[in-house]
């Protein structure tokens, strides 16, 4: 499964060990630069963490939501006025995937009637694209699943948007989110308890594809 | 096993493919039960395809940047954002027609940074030159700025606070105030403290472009290649604009040959740099032959 933790821009497998502690220290050291307010620096900055960004807004909202570009734009104004406060002691994308997921999170609660409206507007205009009918159903039910999460308790939404959605470790949600692993777990297994109950509800099973089990 | 206890390593093993005959069969028996964990794998490769790169996502990210880049500058002092080769470019020029010109246009960053996104230090290293608190006030004069980078550097004053040698981030720290302060030599002179004090701290790393944008900006090309040159040998995030800061130094030198090489070098490495534009331009009237 995809992370969002990659480098920037691969997927941490494909990176030895060396080559992604080389990573972590560029992107500091642009961090560092981008502190300093040049606009150059600054841009550099921004152009290296975009994709992080995107892929975690896209992991909150969900593919296609017309809110993507400006939650996008938002977290970068976020993470630069953030940088003061960033003490350089973690992953700078940890950092940067923390502040992007609390407000992509944030715009989309804010955001669901406008981004309805939108996406009905889209639908009239657009023709639909041709896909086989179980990813259109696939595609469906994840949606709904996100949907559902979102209406979880916010740590526990933001606890299973990163496991469940953007498919990072315990360990990685704990540095992302500061907090002790157990209370990840915690908050993990609350959440799914209550995702379970929300989906019995809404009678909606996994798809029988048996993918992804070995 | 409870329903409670979501199996989340077997569910990460079963992602990646490796699960065990036995594992699988206790995981099956919870998936069951457990609509939420049998949700999540089952559409683990949606959510990938979800949050994979898209063809537009380049032009995305580009719009993106460019409206957060005004926003941030609307906050702050900066003027609108302009890429810093530009006036780099420009300085490069009018140094061929007299370093007056020059001097007019190698401003320091100060007039452009946002000083509310920025803590202050804790202490400068030494006062700034006499006067020097805005861009106007410190324009480059060798002989001064040679005066003030020895003044830091023999004496530095120690604060109370410091009982040994400053820390590698605090000095870094002090030399990205006396650039906001248009204190240019002074910067000069702390990033320089900084190398001889630390020289395999990550700050210093950095401090060789910055020193080398300093120095080039204060019409000392030379002194500024020293920089960049030093800064390349050992590579880091901001490799483009070492080398286009190091290019725009061999012309000033008078290395064309050299500078040719240094703007193709940019472009073979870094194809889609900001800098790629100038570096053609640069390349072309390079080519060009001379009247």
């Amino acid at each position: 499964m995809a992370r969002v933790t990659a480098g920037v821009d691969e997927a941490p497998a494909a990176q030895p060990a060396s080559n992604r502690a080389a990573d972590a220290d560029e992107l500091a050291d642009l961090a560092r630069a981008a502190l300093d307010g040049a606009p150059d620096a600054v841009r550099v900055f921004l152009r290296k963490i975009s994709p992080v960004i995107r892929r975690t807004c896209r992991g909150a909202l969900g593919p296609g939501h017309p809110d993507l570009e400006d939650t996008v734009q938002d977290c970068l104004v976020d993470v630069v006025q953030a940088l003061p406060k960033y003490r350089f002691e973690g992953s700078v994308l940890h950092y940067v995937t923390k502040i992007s997921l609390r407000r992509a999170i944030a715009s989309r609660r804010r955001g669901t009637a406008r981004a309805q409206h939108l996406r009905l507007l889209e639908d009239l205009q657009e023709s639909p694209p041709v896909v086989d009918d179980n990813i259109t159903g696939e595609r469906e039910q994840s949606e709904t699943v996100r949907t559902l999460i979102r209406r979880l308790h916010p740590q526990q939404s933001e606890t299973l948007v990163l496991r469940v959605v953007l498919g990072f470790s315990i360990e990685e949600i704990a540095a992302i989110t500061n907090a002790p692993v157990n209370t990840v777990k915690t908050r993990l297994r609350l959440g799914k308890n209550a995702l379970r109950a929300l989906l019995d509800a809404h009678a909606i099973a996994a798809l029988p594809t048996g993918r992804g089990n070995g | 096993m409870t329903l409670d206890d979501h199996p989340e390593e077997l569910i990460d093993l079963a992602l990646a493919g490796a699960l065990a005959d036995a594992e699988r069969a206790t995981l099956d028996r919870h998936l069951v039960a457990c609509r939420a964990c049998a949700v999540q794998l089952a559409h683990a490769h949606t959510f990938a395809a979800a949050i994979a790169a898209q063809p537009r996502d380049a032009n995305l990210d580009r719009r993106a940047i460019e409206a957060a880049m005004g926003r941030v500058a609307s906050a702050t002092r900066w003027s609108p954002p302009r890429p810093g080769w530009w006036r780099w470019a420009a300085a490069g020029v009018l140094l061929t027609l007299g370093s007056a010109g020059a001097a007019l246009l190698a401003r320091p960053a100060s007039s452009r940074t946002p000083p509310t996104v920025v803590a202050p230090p804790p202490a400068p290293a030494s006062p700034p030159p006499s006067g020097a608190t805005s861009a106007d006030d410190v324009a480059p004069s060798p002989p001064t700025a040679d005066a003030v980078e020895a003044e830091v550097l023999v004496a530095p004053p120690p604060t109370s606070a410091e009982a040994g040698p400053p820390t590698a981030a605090v000095l870094f720290e002090r030399g990205a105030e006396l650039r906001r302060r248009g204190a240019r030599a002074a910067a000069v002179a702390v990033y320089r403290r900084l190398q001889h004090l630390h020289p395999t701290a990550r700050e210093t790393r950095l401090s060789f472009a910055l020193a080398g944008r300093l120095l080039l900006d204060a019409g000392r090309p030379a002194d500024a290649l020293v920089q960049f040159d030093r800064y390349l040998a050992g590579g880091g995030g901001v490799d483009e604009e070492a080398l286009a800061g190091r290019a725009r130094a061999l012309e000033q030198v008078g290395r064309s040959g050299d500078a040719a090489a240094a703007w193709r070098t940019l472009l073979d490495r870094h194809p889609q740099s900001i800098y790629a534009a100038d570096a053609r331009a640069r390349l072309q009237q390079l080519s060009a032959p001379q009247p």
